[in-house]
């Protein structure tokens, strides 16, 4: 479990991160998004100890990282520069960092072989791709067979293949009911592979919760109604305090209740419905919402938090071809 | 430290605890498995190596070519630890520089998060390698220069030889360890490099000519206490003139480490990685 409370980091007059708190669950996939430059490396660097907090402080199961006796068995983290010597093989890498531990060749062998290293581990570093670079970087976060994992901007320069076996891994790895802190800056990603969000723009975070209620909770959830009798059906739903958008086709937005509800209330004044559709706004439509002017959202969690993991997230919307526009 | 890691909760899987012997092992593997490093301590020993041969081989053509009657002593056989002092020099800066230019200090950090284990870690394997690399070096050049020499090869048999040959290695080790401090305060090669060269080859001169041309005595009288100086004393058959006996000087360079040290390990401590 990684609790942070008021994390704040401050380079000269620039604030990187300002009074950011969450806590990450063991088991769950939490995901950290946000546009480039809105504090996220900041903060995941803060988690293993890379970074000094200017004020607040995190914690890993209690205690600071650098106080762990065994750092790697607790937090495996991937962090976005690249953290390796051209100059040395991947093998050789990862012998050094476990040598630290006095983990063995065997472990190292084996986070070669799930990380579909294994022909190229005796290869210099320096040759790799960005995609191979990023498999060896994940390989040396397993190594310790961490309870937490710390990923930064993991699918980076990924290949599809690479991305999906990141995301199984991810789920994988959280299944085993290790907590799992994963960036990304791809609303569609985030969509797939996270159970909870922390939002985060300008240093700030904007919102936190389970991905539905936080996309839910920037007024996402909807319902389209078209209806022959739509002025009155309008007044209707206004005075029982649904909030509406008149169409210029003549359709109804309405928000506040739902679709069941909105049906029933017609059905009540003998209202013929026509559609009836409930919309639930995208990740991104969330995200370009609550990071648009972080000033605008005040730093606590956007809705009451749901019951952990319940309900169908909102996939589909994300097309995977699309990048942030951040 | 194993008191320390001992007074705490077993890890329920296998307390595979950080030591600094283990911290010691990685940084072993580190060094030796970038070719750099095996660069430099091939280019340092073959300096060892080769540069006493020159005089060797003049003596062998001309036995007066060495002037004295006596014939050469073990002082001719460390003349090629004054060039390894430069490459052990960069060795040592890269050591460290090397972490921060390719990223691996992250890595290394996040494994390590205490940090001073790290450099003190980086500092004991460096000095056995420069130690090492010395003393075998002046002897193969003992060894190389034996049938140049025949009959009035130095002898390796008395007190003050030993002294010079293991003394060094010694300020091998002292280097090395010098330009790891200076490389982990500054972080960038091309600056500690030219620090630790200019402390150790520019400084010496510039002090001497710059105290001459301005009549201040003092900056000649500084020049002993450098680090390259104060060092260099222990490889010396007969010290004249020094205000620092071999073991002294050792000791004066074992400030200048204890003092750079100290600041880097502060420093690292307390900086962003």
């Amino acid at each position: 479990m990684i609790v942070a409370e008021h994390l704040t980091k401050r380079y000269g007059d620039r604030t990187a991160v300002d009074d950011v708190s969450f806590t990450l669950e063991p088991g769950r996939v939490t995901g950290f998004l946000g546009p480039n430059g809105a504090g996220k490396s900041t903060t995941m660097r803060m988690v293993v100890g890379l970074d000094r907090p200017t004020s607040g402080r995190v914690t890993v199961d209690g205690r600071a990282y650098a106080d762990s006796a065994a750092p790697l068995q607790e937090v495996g983290a991937l962090l976005e520069a690249r953290a390796v010597h051209p100059g040395r093989s991947a093998r050789s890498h990862l012998r050094a960092l476990a040598a630290t531990h006095g983990i063995g060749d065997a472990r190292v062998d084996e986070v070669v072989a799930m990380t579909g290293l294994s022909a190229v581990a005796r290869r210099r570093v320096g040759g790799f791709s960005l995609g191979m670079g990023q498999r060896l970087g994940i390989a040396a976060a397993l190594l310790g067979d961490p309870r937490v994992l710390v990923l930064d901007e993991p699918v980076n320069g990924l290949d599809p293949e690479g991305v999906r076996w990141v995301r199984q891994t991810v789920r994988h790895l959280a299944d085993e009911g290790r907590t799992v802190f994963i960036s990304s800056h791809l609303m569609s990603e985030m969509a797939i592979t996270a159970d909870d969000l922390v939002v985060i723009g300008r240093g700030r975070v904007v919102a936190q919760g389970p991905v539905r209620d936080v996309v839910g909770g920037v007024g996402g959830a909807s319902v389209l109604v078209r209806s022959p009798r739509a002025g009155e059906l309008g007044a209707l739903l206004e005075r029982s305090g649904a909030r509406l958008e008149r169409r210029d086709d003549g359709a109804l937005v309405v928000r506040g209740p739902d679709a069941a509800a909105v049906g029933d209330l017609a059905a009540g004044a003998g209202i013929a419905v026509h559609e009836l559709t409930p919309q639930q706004s995208s990740l991104e439509d969330a995200f370009m919402t609550l990071t648009a002017d972080a000033v605008e959202y005040p730093t606590s969690p956007s809705q009451p938090a749901g019951p952990p993991g319940s309900g169908p997230r909102p996939a589909g919307q994300g097309r995977p071809d699309e990048e942030a526009r951040a | 430290m194993s008191a320390a890691t001992s007074a705490r909760p077993a890890d329920p899987r296998g307390g595979r605890a950080v030591t600094f012997g283990r911290v010691v092992r990685s940084e072993r593997i580190k060094l030796l498995t970038l070719r750099s490093t095996w660069w430099a301590l091939a280019l340092t020993l073959l300096a060892v190596v080769a540069v006493p041969v020159l005089p060797a081989a003049l003596y062998a053509a001309d036995p007066a070519s060495l002037g004295g009657a006596l014939g050469p002593d073990v002082g001719a056989l460390t003349a090629g630890t004054e060039v390894a002092v430069i490459t052990l020099g960069v060795l040592g800066v890269l050591a460290v520089t090397n972490e921060y230019s390719s990223g691996m200090v992250r890595a290394t950090m996040t494994a390590v998060p205490r940090r001073t284990p790290v450099l003190l870690a980086k500092g004991v394997v460096l000095a056995v390698l420069a130690a090492l690399v010395g003393v075998v070096g002046v002897l193969l050049a003992w060894v190389v220069t034996l049938p140049l020499y025949g009959d009035a090869a130095p002898s390796l048999a008395t007190a003050t030889a030993w002294r010079v040959v293991l003394g060094s290695g010694l300020r091998l080790a002292g280097v090395a360890l010098l330009a790891l401090a200076v490389g982990a305060l500054l972080r960038s090669a091309a600056g500690a490099v030219a620090v630790v060269l200019g402390l150790l080859l520019v400084l010496p001169g510039v002090l001497q000519v710059a105290g001459f041309a301005l009549g201040v005595e003092a900056f000649g009288r500084v020049v002993p206490f450098l680090p390259g100086q104060a060092g260099a004393v222990v490889t010396q058959v007969a010290p004249t003139g020094d205000p620092l006996g071999p073991w002294t000087g050792l000791l004066v360079m074992a400030a200048w480490i204890a003092v750079l040290g100290g600041a880097a390990v502060a420093l690292l401590r307390s900086r962003d990685v």
